[in-house]
């Protein structure tokens, strides 16, 4: 899934936002942000605190959900290492540049849209794997 | 060895399965491995030394065997050095026994033995000087090597798994399983890796029982308590080594290839991979029937085979008594047992001696064994008092059971730090100084006897859980079980020089107790050197059985004690892997992601032939335009010139730098000032490494007082990011900005030619009639197109008049199928190559690392005096050499012959002196010739001088003329129209 509009805010200076997908440190993802999340940005954004750059296009997501989720994305990367502490990470995946978090029954992958045909190729294999195991 | 009929064996089913051993059908049971089913079926003669293609036989039970390796398959398929011991036998396998010729038994190359005592260590430095090497390498190289390497292979791909733990067991022994349950009891989540295919180790055969149960019961319970409790008990699985807390296994469960490589971090790591069975070196002990004792043991509980029926049992420790009392309830004659400690030295051994003497079995303690006889296998041996070794006698027997003690298994612990010291029977190596997650314990940390491995592992066990702190777990089961070995460490019966020559201490690669001594007489004293300089301990048997018994002997030899000399150091992997194991299961085309722009099924639909560059998939050129890359590419350049073309350049790096210290961040790492660019702006720019090369160059746009887009090479995008996130972070980490990757973002297209701006009118509506008629070259305009974001750029890399469409990816499509329906053609890379070349923009041909802006003909950038990242190495005096390189046009002086990139140029009087080279060249299609861009010397790059270009690889001289880099409308005033 592609978003319509989407952001990334980048603290400039100390930024109290405790908005989803913080995926690095001062960082975080706003995918289709509501005009509410974008007026409480305004201050910040204005006073140079934060900035806001749009990357509409830059990220798209792929979902992958139910009781094997874990296992498919554990042929790619140390899940419990990566989200310890945490619920979102910045990482490549299967070499691809993604930005993982968890969701409700499974996680949600944003991948740079260019490696989006890859990176759905190599969770399929990854699926087919870890259902033969 | 005897072929009398086979007991019941713990791994054994059922069903018999047939397989053939060089060319021979060979019936097993399932459950056996191919050095079981050999043994079973009388076959003794298993395998041919490397060196000396001595006969050899099934010398161990595991992965340590040096003897018995085996080619499976048929070139070039074939998988070699696989030790029969861990390949399971199955319905139809094919293997073959190695290093011989024409066959195992009648093998030429035994011939070598006769000159045995020519071929001592380093034998082939020294001999093969004269006339030289090559004279004789075809000859050697056919008979080194242990078996043959695959051709064009196609093995199974190799899955890979991250396996999430707390505490992660190598080894399903006692030791290991006790600490697993530890773990597991403490509410740890375990992860249990054991290398057979079954949990047990020295419980196979060991008369034991643990917790008050029978041992083998215990172990079946313990399995299930652990799989019920949630661990993963992963069996087939060997731990083969890691690094900076990553631990990695491989699962190989027919024993042939891996088949998962399992990846873990976990949060203690167990160390429980027992220990190998080491031998004595005696004169012969190489001859098949030549068995470690444990091995023997293995084999009669596993799979029910006796590997003789009167063997002689020889070592230096009381195990040898109760694997004698088991040996004789299974029905075997058991001829003697030979012990090198005296009776003083093993008085907990005199009730076992008695009573075994009482039924016939000769025990000789104080005893050595001097050597074995026989030709293909071991018909008797000769005997020695240890105090008294010149008399000695003779003792027929069919197999001889050797055990010189037990090295731990210490590889893991010595992989990621870890140091190796003496352990406390002073006959073995244990991992030291580990850190606090790695822990080793049972027979791998030293320890030898039953009870007390069990609870080594349990307190192991408790630790490596101990940050769940789920209170404590009681007292660890009572194991009851062989008792402590009580070795005393005994090396090499004594020999004469001649039998030294066949004291062999290291099975796999013939080295003797002669060529030790020889590596310490030529001036080799550390253990690392002699290992290189005698093949000590390389191959697969990797210094399993022999590490430890040659450093022992090479202190015996030079007068040290044994922890003086040390071992060689161990490298993972502990168990030989395939190299597609190392890859993973992302091969050849799947190696790497692919990248493609949003205009990829555009691309496709025009017919394009694409090319990988980076990871991008691009249009290299448009198959309607020509039947190949030159004359499509050359069609569409002039299509461009003469009317005009699209191009897709979304590959093309964008980066946002943004906050109020954008403009002073990007002064610092830009050749000249950003900060002078105005708003709706966009500059020409080059950066430069620390050391003053060229690293990239771009345009940056202004797009706010505070916001800037760097435009850098598609090839160079995620290095150009890194790049200023590094300068960001060591020089601006005080200032106010970010810096974020836009590539994405935005697909690029770019619109050229004269009459683009027509198309562009006609493609993108009245809104933009204004812009496209203001707008001046360098300058951007932002608007939209079908509601999306468009930022119109009016910059060239063709020289002709010519706009960039940034556009959001969502409405590219659109606006490509606007101006193809405008009248443009898609014009793909051969076509911008041939442009770009004809005014002399660079790529990175010429950007290539080792050039400076001077090279590159920037003197104006370089006039602006901008201090930045790289400058003040611009003044270093090398650069203002002579004979530094200047970019320079090339024109061939005939107008007709062609001339490639890469080749030599030399001054038109001096042939052989090279003076520079071609960076890229092109057929001009509007000049009518080859053209160039060359990096010369200064000395003789002056326009209109005359120099030879020279290409020795594809042939030819040429003669050319240096003119300026630009080729084609030098005034600029096609894209200035």
């Amino acid at each position: 899934v592609t978003s319509d509009t989407c952001f990334e805010l980048v603290a400039l200076r100390d930024l109290s936002w405790d908005g989803a997908l913080n995926f690095a440190p001062g960082r975080w993802l706003l995918p289709d942000p509501t005009p509410q999340v974008l007026e409480a940005l305004r201050e910040p954004v204005a006073s140079g605190t934060a900035a806001l750059v749009d990357v509409s296009g830059k990220w798209q997501r792929i979902s992958v959900k139910g009781a094997g989720a874990a296992a498919i994305l554990h042929r790619a990367v140390a899940l419990e290492t990566v989200l310890a502490g945490r619920d979102c990470a910045a990482l490549r995946l299967f070499d691809c540049p993604s930005v993982l978090a968890r969701a409700q029954d499974g996680f949600d992958i944003w991948v740079e849209a260019s490696y989006a045909g890859a990176l759905r190729a190599s969770l399929e294999t990854a699926r087919k794997h870890s259902t033969a195991a | 060895m005897s072929t009398a009929a086979r007991r019941r064996g713990r791994r054994l089913g059922a069903e018999s399965v047939r397989f053939r051993f060089d060319g021979r059908q060979l019936e097993a049971q399932a459950g056996d491995s191919v050095a079981s089913a050999l043994l079973a079926n009388g076959i003794r003669l298993a395998g041919r030394s490397v060196k000396y293609r001595r006969a050899r036989g099934i010398f161990s039970a595991g992965l340590e065997e040096p003897n018995a390796l085996l080619s499976i398959g048929a070139p070039p398929r074939v998988i070699s050095n696989v030790p029969a011991p861990q390949l399971l036998v199955s319905e139809g396998l094919d293997a073959r026994s190695q290093n011989r010729w024409p066959s195992l038994r009648w093998n030429v190359h035994s011939l070598l033995q006769l000159g045995g005592g020519l071929f001592g260590a380093g034998f082939y430095y020294k001999t093969f000087m004269w006339p030289n090497w090559r004279a004789y390498e075809g000859l050697i190289r056919r008979l080194a090597g242990l078996g043959e390497a695959p051709g064009d292979c196609d093995l199974p791909r190799v899955d890979t798994e991250h396996v999430p733990a707390d505490v992660l067991v190598a080894g399903g022994g006692p030791a290991g399983l006790s600490a697993a349950l530890a773990a597991s009891r403490a509410g740890a989540r375990v992860v249990l890796c054991e290398r057979e295919a079954v949990c047990s180790g020295e419980l196979d055969f060991e008369t034991a029982t643990i917790g008050g149960v029978e041992a083998t019961r215990w172990v079946d319970e313990c399995v299930r308590e652990l799989q019920s409790r949630g661990a993963r008990v992963l069996t087939n699985t060997a731990v083969v080594g890691g690094t900076d807390g990553l631990i990695v296994a491989h699962r190989q469960s027919g024993g042939l290839v891996p088949e998962v490589a399992y990846r873990f971090r976990p949060r203690s790591f167990v160390i429980a991979m027992g220990a190998v069975e080491r031998s004595i070196a005696f004169a012969d002990n190489d001859l098949p029937g030549v068995m470690l004792l444990g091995a023997a043991e293995r084999y009669l509980a596993r799979y029910g085979v006796k590997v003789g029926s009167n063997p002689v049992l020889f070592g230096n420790h009381d195990r040898l008594y109760a694997a004698a009392s088991r040996m004789l309830a299974a029905g075997i004659r058991v001829r003697a047992i030979v012990d090198t400690r005296d009776e003083t030295q093993a008085p907990s051994s005199a009730d076992a001696r008695e009573e075994l003497r009482r039924i016939g079995v000769e025990c000789l303690p104080g005893h050595t064994l001097v050597a074995a006889h026989g030709r293909f296998g071991v018909r008797g041996v000769t005997l020695a008092h240890r105090s008294v070794t010149t008399e000695r006698w003779t003792l027929p027997c069919d197999a001889v059971l050797v055990s010189g003690g037990w090295s731990p298994t210490a590889h893991a612990g010595l992989h990621d730090g870890g140091i190796q010291e003496i352990g406390a029977d002073g006959a073995g190596f244990v991992a030291t100084h580990q850190p606090d997650w790695r822990r080793a314990c049972g027979s791998a940390a030293g320890q030898f006897d039953l009870g007390s491995v069990v609870a080594d592992g349990w307190r192991t066990g408790q630790r490596a859980a101990s940050h769940l702190a789920n209170g404590t777990l009681g007292e660890p089961p009572i194991a009851v079980g062989d008792a402590q070995p009580r070795l005393i460490p005994f090396w090499r019966a004594p020999a004469t020089p001649a039998e030294e020559k066949r004291q062999f201490v290291d099975l796999q690669n013939d080295v003797t107790v002669a060529d030790l001594r020889l590596a310490l007489a030529e001036g080799f004293t550390n253990i690392e050197h002699i290992k290189r300089y005698t093949t000590l301990g390389i191959g697969t048997e990797q210094g399993r059985t022999s590490g430890v018994l040659g450093a022992a002997i090479v202190a015996e030899l030079s007068g040290q004690a044994l922890p003086q000399v040390g071992t060689s150091r161990t490298r993972p992997p502990y168990q030989p892997a395939t190299l597609m194991a190392l890859c993973g299961s992302r091969v050849g085309m799947d190696l790497r992601p692919d990248r493609r722009t949003p205009l990829h099924e555009q691309h496709i639909a025009h017919r394009a032939v694409l090319d990988v560059t980076g990871l991008w998939h691009r249009p290299r050129y448009y198959a309607d335009n020509g039947r190949d890359a030159f004359t499509a590419g050359i069609v569409e350049a002039k299509r461009v010139r003469a009317t005009g073309g699209i191009f897709d350049a979304s590959t093309l790096g964008k980066i946002e730098v943004v906050g109020p210290d954008a403009a002073a961040f990007l002064d610092y790492v830009y050749l000249t000032p950003a900060s002078t660019i105005k708003v709706g702006r966009s500059k020409y720019m080059v950066n430069l490494r620390e050391d003053g090369m060229v690293l990239d160059d771009g345009l940056v746009l202004r797009l706010a007082p505070d916001r800037f887009l760097a435009t850098v090479s598609s090839a160079h995008a995620g290095h150009m990011l890194s790049h200023f996130e590094f300068w960001r972070e060591t020089q601006a980490a005080a200032r106010s900005l970010a810096i974020t990757d836009v590539t994405e973002a935005w697909a690029v297209v770019v619109v050229a030619g004269p009459k683009c701006r027509e198309a562009l009118r006609s493609a993108l509506g009245t809104a933009w009639y204004e812009p496209l008629s203001s707008l001046t070259h360098m300058s951007f305009v932002d608007g939209k197109f079908d509601g999306a974001d468009v930022r119109m750029l009016r910059a060239s890399f063709s020289g002709e008049l010519a706009y960039e469409l940034h556009c959001r990816p969502r409405v590219a499509v659109a606006v490509w199928k606007a101006l193809i329906a405008a009248g443009l053609q898609p014009y793909g890379l051969e076509a911008v190559d041939i442009l770009r070349l004809e005014k002399g923009y660079l790529l990175s041909s010429e950007i290539n690392g080792q050039t400076t802006p001077q090279d590159l003909g920037m003197d104006a950038l370089l006039r602006v005096g901008n201090p930045c990242v790289g400058r003040a190495l611009l003044d270093r005096e090398a650069f203002s050499d002579p004979d530094r390189p200047r970019l320079v046009g090339l024109r061939a002086v005939d107008n007709t012959s062609k001339f490639s990139g890469g080749a030599q140029i030399t001054p038109a009087d001096a042939p052989t002196r090279s003076a520079g080279y071609v960076t890229s060249t092109a057929f001009s299609p509007h000049l009518s010739q080859w053209i160039g861009l060359g990096l010369v010397s200064r000395r003789i790059a002056k326009e209109g001088s005359e120099v030879l270009v020279r290409d020795f690889l594809r042939g030819g001289d040429v003669r050319a003329l240096v003119t300026s880099p630009v080729h084609f409308d030098a005034e600029g005033t096609r894209m200035k129209s």
